[in-house]
């Protein structure tokens, strides 16, 4: 199950999140419990994705055919 | 009539801040009557200073780049004021911030450090190291508690996937990506050990500071 977030600050790490865009969050329980979120950024030659604090990020509720042109386009 | 003009210029060049407004602690500006007696080397002198000033101008207006909140330096006279002010190579950004104010914005003036919402930010590329060697710091919202140990280069130039974007946040510079380990401490206060990475750049610094993965 593919679970995107938008992001809301990008205070601190203006050049690898913009705000209002839509970023794929990676599964990783380790960090959600504390309160962290593994998000596929702008540096896309990272496949593993950085850790972010999750108050950086809402949840967004896609349709699946949203989610399938995501993925084509890599994100 | 010519000396007289290039020394305009060079006043106006120091006098006048990046934003085009006069600063207001400079002064009147100086009489011809204080050009150098040497006539033409004193005149290339001026000249070289003159460049001194807008290469300087010119690192200043990397201050843009700052947190938000922290205000510009935004003046060219780096070498007109009664002392040649640089911080020590033991200043702390916590000595910083118990320094006397005017000690503070004499730095401020000269381009060594900047002030924004948490206190006083030290400039240059060794500014984290300095504040590693003193303690917790918090950069850019992550804190960091020990020194970064095993310090790689990843990528550097066209090889940093990010870089326009880099670029268009702190200025165009030769920018490249680094890892580490150190311990930092999480949203939820949870301290443990963690392979950073970031993007640095000469004369810049380091910027975005991110968490990889947790090691324990």
């Amino acid at each position: 199950m593919i679970e995107y977030v938008v992001c809301i600050n990008n205070k601190d790490n203006p050049a690898s999140l913009i705000v209002g865009k839509i970023y794929r969050k990676l599964p990783d329980p380790e960090a959600e419990a504390h309160h962290m979120l593994r998000i596929l950024d702008e540096d896309l030659s990272e496949p593993d994705g950085y850790l972010y604090p999750a108050s950086m990020f809402l949840p967004v509720n896609l349709s699946d055919e949203t989610k399938k042109l995501l993925m084509a386009v890599g994100i | 009539m010519l000396f007289e003009n290039l020394w305009t210029l060079e006043n106006a060049a120091a006098l006048v801040t990046l934003t085009g407004t006069p600063r207001e602690d400079a002064g009147p500006p100086l009489s011809p009557a204080h050009r150098h007696p040497a006539g033409g080397r004193g005149l290339r002198k001026a000249h070289r200073k003159g460049l001194h000033r807008l290469r300087h101008g010119l690192f200043a207006l990397r201050g843009a780049s700052q947190p938000q909140g922290a205000q510009g330096i935004g003046t060219l006279n780096r070498r007109d004021g009664p002392h040649r002010v640089h911080p020590s190579p033991h200043a702390s950004r916590a000595a910083m911030n118990s320094a006397p104010a005017r000690d503070v914005r004499r730095l401020c003036r000269a381009g060594r450090c900047w002030t924004g919402e948490d206190g006083v930010y030290l400039d240059g590329e060794d500014t984290y190291d300095r504040q590693s060697a003193c303690g917790p710091m918090n950069v850019q919202g992550l804190w960091i508690l020990s020194e970064i140990k095993d310090i790689e280069v990843i990528a550097s130039g066209r090889g940093v996937h990010i870089g326009r974007y880099l670029e268009r946040h702190y200025g165009p510079e030769r920018w490249r990506k680094m890892k580490g380990i150190a311990v930092v401490q999480l949203g939820d206060g949870t301290t443990c050990e963690a392979e950073i990475y970031w993007y640095e750049a000469h004369g810049i610094g380091r910027r975005d500071f991110k968490i990889k993965r947790l090691i324990r």
